[in-house]
């Protein structure tokens, strides 16, 4: 009998492992794996099913979708070293100075890491916009009759988006490796004669550049994938991106070959990209080993010479940069124009209609409905990456089996695919089977989910990594089940990691645009959709009033993770 | 947190997420329908609750995108149609619809009250609903010379000032590039768009952003139709806003509806095409789609007087066009992606 127990006792564990293991690989490898096999496929293959690069090889030569690659590539380069120029400054005054409101300073720069961009795109065109509150009060101020920066429109848009979306990756991640920055060194080399230029040459640079260019390849990286942006602010065939034309290709003109051509193209290069990032990254970890670190000095003592006065202004100017869009938004979120080229005017009208709106979900988009269907994505998000993430990380920094490591990077391969390129792979692998699943919300929810769990699997590996193994052998030798020792004891000890990662896998799906707007049919328009569909057709106000709403949204899972101290990137 | 209370919280997440749930509608009558149609200024909100009245039917309407995203939608499903109506395939889409076949033909006895010249599927598998012109339309507080041809958009003064549509995403901007082409010719359509390039501000993917951009002021120019003076004149008592009349011609859509291949209310969409050309539906026509109604018993409203009537009215056989279509597409990229 005692037996017997013991036998069930150690195949429940046995089948429980097993399941562990087997579930989120299933689940991974029909809606990640599956899909993206079927790009390959569609991508290399002739009408007979034979291996062919004619398709790809049709990419390569052909005119427009060079100019679209050469282009992808030129953006994210000018895009990233403008954000890596603008930030520097920033992640030097960060490391070396202390000053009052730091802390929110040094907070908004996590912004990027969970404002959806089309919020950024929102704000950017409200405030840089020919008819912006920009260029309106510079007509003001100067009389002027046209509008004196044009921007919009053009590669600059595309730029100054990006660089204001990214800019503060840079400084987040620079000024945390300057301020590890042996202060020994540069006190011995100044001892030794030398100067400003030839000091920051040979001292400094060499210690701050892997930061720099980790910063840089992940900055690169979001660009080359950009798509919110480019799609609105771009405008006209002549700004059209990878991710855009791969867009066009599978959801306008029905070119399943082309785009999976294309989507094959793009990944090589940013599986590329993402391999350098891992490797400045790598570096990066290694230089963080030196534990002396400077004395800040209050960046009063700067303000008395010009080049401090100078570092204010450029942190009221940025802070203003990240700030300002924002609230132009909540601003625009007020006002009503009727028709065309009507009066603007004061009103509350955009949120009474997200209040007591009459249930045309037909017609239109339905407000109300798409902030319903972005908490449903959410939270089914969230119910599904959480355990999935925990699993995975709880196998592979717990048991010892042969092809760990495989494992770990086939559980991180979905960081490294777009999420246009997911849309795809659903909309190809689903395309034949008899129930379809393209404009579902499962397809949604499932694709979100891919989208995110690898943030909850990591917020997990760190965390469980932490748990010292004796306090689980002691709770299991105390007679405790395994379950309840992961329930009492584990648990608690996790929660944080595992809110984090929970909160992050919520933010990301609610502000996800680029999946959904392959996958969804207009019954699961989501609020990023919704305002992109509202941009469209130029009703801003309405549009502000939805960007309000998911700020708000955002605004409160970013105080979560703050508050939590969780570190995105 | 104890075993209990995580299970609890699971089984709350679960239960959220099944929430809003799937409530497909068991619609009497589903329509595909461009944006426009469905948006709130719209003929949607006006001409459905008249059928539903009328026939005690429920209509659902799934607004798709832009029309041309509307046909690929409805092309993508052929195996499985969701909808048993597909609106808005016009005179330049409509080989591809029907190359596609996933329409199958109905004569309504009320086609009678349509003139035949409008009616542009011989094959009856599309009916038409409404139609228009296609115009170049300006602001006349800003823009003091205006083109009167085709030509006069290359003039250096313009630089910049004109906003047009992508033939890729939209109807207009498609209609347009077959414009041009009727005027030049195969082999002249192609130097045109060089020189018009400059004074291109931008390309929008659909029409109402091109429409945005113009009225908040960023261009004097933009691709739209000879009835876009009327709305201005209705709603905001202005003729600052007029459109273009053409020595070339201007150029003729005439958009259309067709039943589904496979639609499971048959009977009721061949109501609704019926209902589509009577007065009842006609009437609605102007003031909320802002084109000509196909019915020529409507009267039309005294905005209608600010839409100038073409000089001649330019279109393609569609067998023409859907043979060549990709290739002018094509070729037409390689020029407006030139730096």
């Amino acid at each position: 009998m005692e037996e017997n127990i013991n036998q069930w006792k150690r195949w429940c564990t046995g089948t429980r492992d097993v399941l562990l293991f087997l579930l989120p690989l299933l689940f991974l490898a029909v809606f990640f794996y599956f899909p993206l096999v079927s790009i390959l496929n569609e991508g290399l293959t002739d009408e007979s099913g034979r291996f062919t690069l004619r398709h790809i090889a049709a990419v390569l030569t052909d005119r427009y979708s060079i100019r679209v690659i050469l282009f992808t590539v030129e953006q994210a380069f000018i895009s990233t070293a403008a954000s890596v120029l603008l930030g520097l400054p920033g992640a030097y005054i960060l490391a070396r100075y202390d000053f009052r409101g730091k802390s929110i300073v040094r907070a908004a720069t996590t912004v990027p890491f969970v404002l959806p961009s089309i919020i950024v795109v929102l704000g950017f065109v409200i405030f840089f916009g020919n008819n912006g509150l920009l260029n309106r009060a510079l007509m003001a101020a100067l009389p002027l009759d046209e509008p004196p920066l044009r921007i919009l429109y053009s590669m600059k848009a595309i730029i100054l988006a990006h660089t204001f979306y990214n800019f503060p990756i840079c400084i987040r991640l620079v000024s945390a490796v300057w301020s590890r920055v042996n202060p020994n060194l540069e006190k011995a080399a100044t001892s030794l004669g030398a100067r400003r230029l030839r000091l920051f040459w040979h001292v400094l640079l060499p210690q701050i550049s892997p930061g720099i260019l980790a910063a840089a390849a992940l900055i690169f990286i979001y660009c080359f994938t950009s798509f919110a942006i480019i799609l609105v602010l771009g405008g006209g065939p002549r700004y059209t991106t990878l991710e855009v034309a791969i867009y066009r290709y599978a959801k306008v003109s029905l070119d399943l070959k082309a785009a999976s051509a294309l989507a094959i193209v793009e990944s090589v290069l940013s599986v590329i990209f993402m391999y350098a990032y891992i490797k400045f990254q790598k570096r990066v970890s290694f230089a963080q080993q030196v534990h002396l670190r400077y004395e800040k000095k209050p960046l009063g003592t700067m303000l008395r010479s010009p080049a401090g006065v100078l570092a204010v202004l450029y942190l009221i100017i940025t802070f203003l940069l990240i700030i300002a869009p924002m609230v132009s938004a909540v601003g625009y979120s007020f006002l009503k124009r009727s028709g065309w080229a009507g009066r603007t005017s004061f009103s509350f009208e955009w949120y009474r209609r997200l209040i007591t709106e009459l249930s045309t979900s037909a017609f239109a988009v339905s407000y109300r409905a798409s902030i319903r269907n972005s908490l449903f994505f959410g939270a089914l998000t969230v119910a599904l990456s959480l355990p999935l993430g925990t699993s995975i990380a709880y196998l592979t920094t717990r048991k010892r089996f042969p092809g760990r490591g495989l494992l770990e990077s086939f559980a991180m391969l979905p960081l490294g695919i777009s999420s246009i390129i997911l849309g795809l792979g659903y909309i190809k692998a689903y395309q034949s089977l008899p129930v379809d699943i393209t404009g579902s919300w499962y397809a949604i929810a499932f694709a979100h989910t891919v989208i995110a769990y690898p943030f909850v699997l990591r917020a997990a590996t760190s965390v469980f990594r932490k748990i010292n193994p004796r306090l689980i052998q002691a709770a299991l030798s105390l007679g405790a089940t395994p379950w309840r020792t992961f329930f009492r004891v584990e648990l608690p000890i996790i929660k944080s990691g595992l809110i984090a990662g929970a909160t992050f896998a919520f933010a990301i799906s609610i502000g996800e645009i680029n999946a959904t707007l392959m996958l969804y049919n207009p019954q699961f328009t989501t609020i990023p959709i919704a305002i992109y569909r509202l941009i469209s057709s130029y009703n801003f106000y309405a549009a502000a009033a939805l960007g309000t709403v998911l700020m708000g949204i955002c605004f409160a899972v970013f105080l979560l993770i703050d508050k939590i101290g969780f570190e995105v990137s | 947190m104890n075993a209990r209370k995580f299970l609890r919280i699971s089984a709350l997440l679960i239960a959220l997420s099944t929430l809003p749930a799937v409530s497909l509608s068991g619609a009497d009558l589903t329509i595909y329908a461009y944006d426009s149609f469905v948006s709130e200024w719209g003929p949607a909100g006006k001409v459905i609750p008249k059928f539903e009245q009328k026939y005690g039917l429920e209509v659902e309407l799934i607004s798709a995108g832009d029309a041309g995203q509307v046909l690929n939608r409805a092309i993508l499903e052929k195996k499985r149609p969701r909808a048993d109506i597909v609106m808005g395939i016009d005179n330049n889409l409509l080989a591809k619809a029907l190359d596609a076949d996933i329409l199958e033909p109905y004569r309504s006895q009320n086609l009678t009250l349509i003139p035949d010249r409008l009616l542009f599927d011989e094959t009856l598998h599309v009916s038409p609903f409404d139609h228009g012109y296609f115009a170049i339309v300006y602001d006349s507080a800003r823009l003091k010379d205006p083109p009167k041809s085709m030509q006069d958009l290359l003039k250096p003064a313009y630089r910049g000032k004109i906003i047009l549509e992508d033939p890729r995403t939209s109807s207009p901007g498609l209609g347009f590039l077959l414009w041009t082409i009727a005027v030049y010719g195969e082999e002249g359509f192609l130097s045109f768009w060089e020189k018009l390039m400059p004074n291109v501000l931008t390309i929008t993917e659909g029409w109402d952003t091109a429409y945005g951009l113009f009225t908040s002021g960023e261009a004097p120019m933009v691709l739209s139709y000879t009835t876009s003076p009327a709305y201005h004149v209705e709603y905001e008592n202005t003729t600052r806003y007029r459109a273009a009349i053409f020595q070339e011609g201007n150029y003729q859509q005439i958009e259309g509806m067709g039943i589904l291949k496979g639609a499971k209310n048959r009977d009721n969409a061949r109501k609704f095409i019926d209902f589509m050309l009577t007065e009842d539906f006609q009437e609605e026509i102007p003031l909320t789609n802002w084109m000509f109604p196909v019915n020529p018993e409507v009267e039309l409203p005294d905005s209608f007087r600010y839409a100038p009537e073409p000089q001649k009215a330019l279109s393609f056989d569609t067998r023409v066009i859907h043979k060549n279509l990709d290739h002018w597409i094509d070729s037409w990229l390689q020029v407006a992606v030139k730096p």
